[in-house]
């Protein structure tokens, strides 16, 4: 099981780059999320959203082995609840993405099992630790990937971290 | 435009990405662009229009997944305007 998860700060000026979002969809999407994006009444938010399904379901990917990557395009969001839930298509795995949207911030979480149960903490804050769980730290596991694990007992969970302007998230299987 | 000139220009445009300046003190062509000089995935997307529009270049999927240092970004473009 794995899960990852994306933030975008939409109040960062680099994320306003209004100007700039053909270029995005040119480079970053496959030609029905470039059509369905540049149709929306905001366009960069479209494709944040997606953006961050993406990125999510890399590092969901990562955690299950799948060889790094940087093409975005690779990726291919399925869009029919938009801003809401997606499922993302990589080489003939399925992804299942939910998202929150608002005037600060797109968020999307992304995990392996539609059936796979998890949480998440998400603070306006530059405190590094702000999301963290009582009683829990987040390190490294074997594999090089963040694991959220139980000081007390020393059970790890699959966790995935994001960081954008000043938001910063925290998700975690609980399966 | 010679090597020496495109990573000059290559090292202009990471720089307008990178947030803390003293990254440069300790970097060098091997320095990766996300982990060392801490540029996060959607800045890359920026900083590969960047360079396709400063050196009129078209850099595609295979060539942005293997850019993963300051050496590889040089590279990618030496390859396409020489």
């Amino acid at each position: 099981m794995a899960i990852g998860n994306d933030i975008v700060d939409l109040r960062l000026p680099d994320n306003r780059k209004h100007e700039r979002v053909h270029a995005y969809a040119q480079k970053c999407c496959a030609w029905p999320e470039r059509s369905w994006l540049l149709s929306q009444p905001d366009p960069l938010g479209a494709f944040w959203w997606l953006w961050t399904l993406k990125e999510a379901a890399y590092k969901a990917l990562r955690q299950l082995g799948y060889p790094a990557f940087q093409a975005a395009s690779r990726l291919v969001v399925e869009i029919a609840n938009p801003f809401e839930s997606a499922r993302i298509h990589y080489a003939g795995m399925v992804l299942h993405g939910t998202s929150e949207a608002t005037e600060d911030y797109i968020h999307s979480i992304v995990v392996s099992d539609a059936k796979l149960g998890y949480m998440y903490r998400l603070a306006p804050s530059t405190h590094s630790t702000a999301c963290v769980p009582n009683g829990y730290s987040v390190s490294k596991g074997p594999a090089g990937f963040p694991v959220l694990l139980n000081t007390e007992t020393n059970a790890q969970q699959a966790c995935s971290k994001s960081h954008d302007g000043k938001w910063q998230s925290l998700v975690w299987c609980t399966g | 435009m010679n090597a020496e000139e495109i990573k000059s220009e290559v090292i202009l445009i990471l720089k307008k990405y990178t947030r803390k300046e003293e990254v440069w003190e300790t970097a060098t062509d091997d320095s990766s662009i996300m982990e060392d000089l801490k540029i996060n995935s959607a800045r890359l997307v920026d900083i590969v229009l960047d360079l396709e529009d400063r050196f009129d270049v078209e850099i595609d999927d295979e060539a942005i997944d293997n850019i993963i240092t300051i050496k590889d970004a040089i590279q990618a473009i030496e390859a396409r305007v020489t």
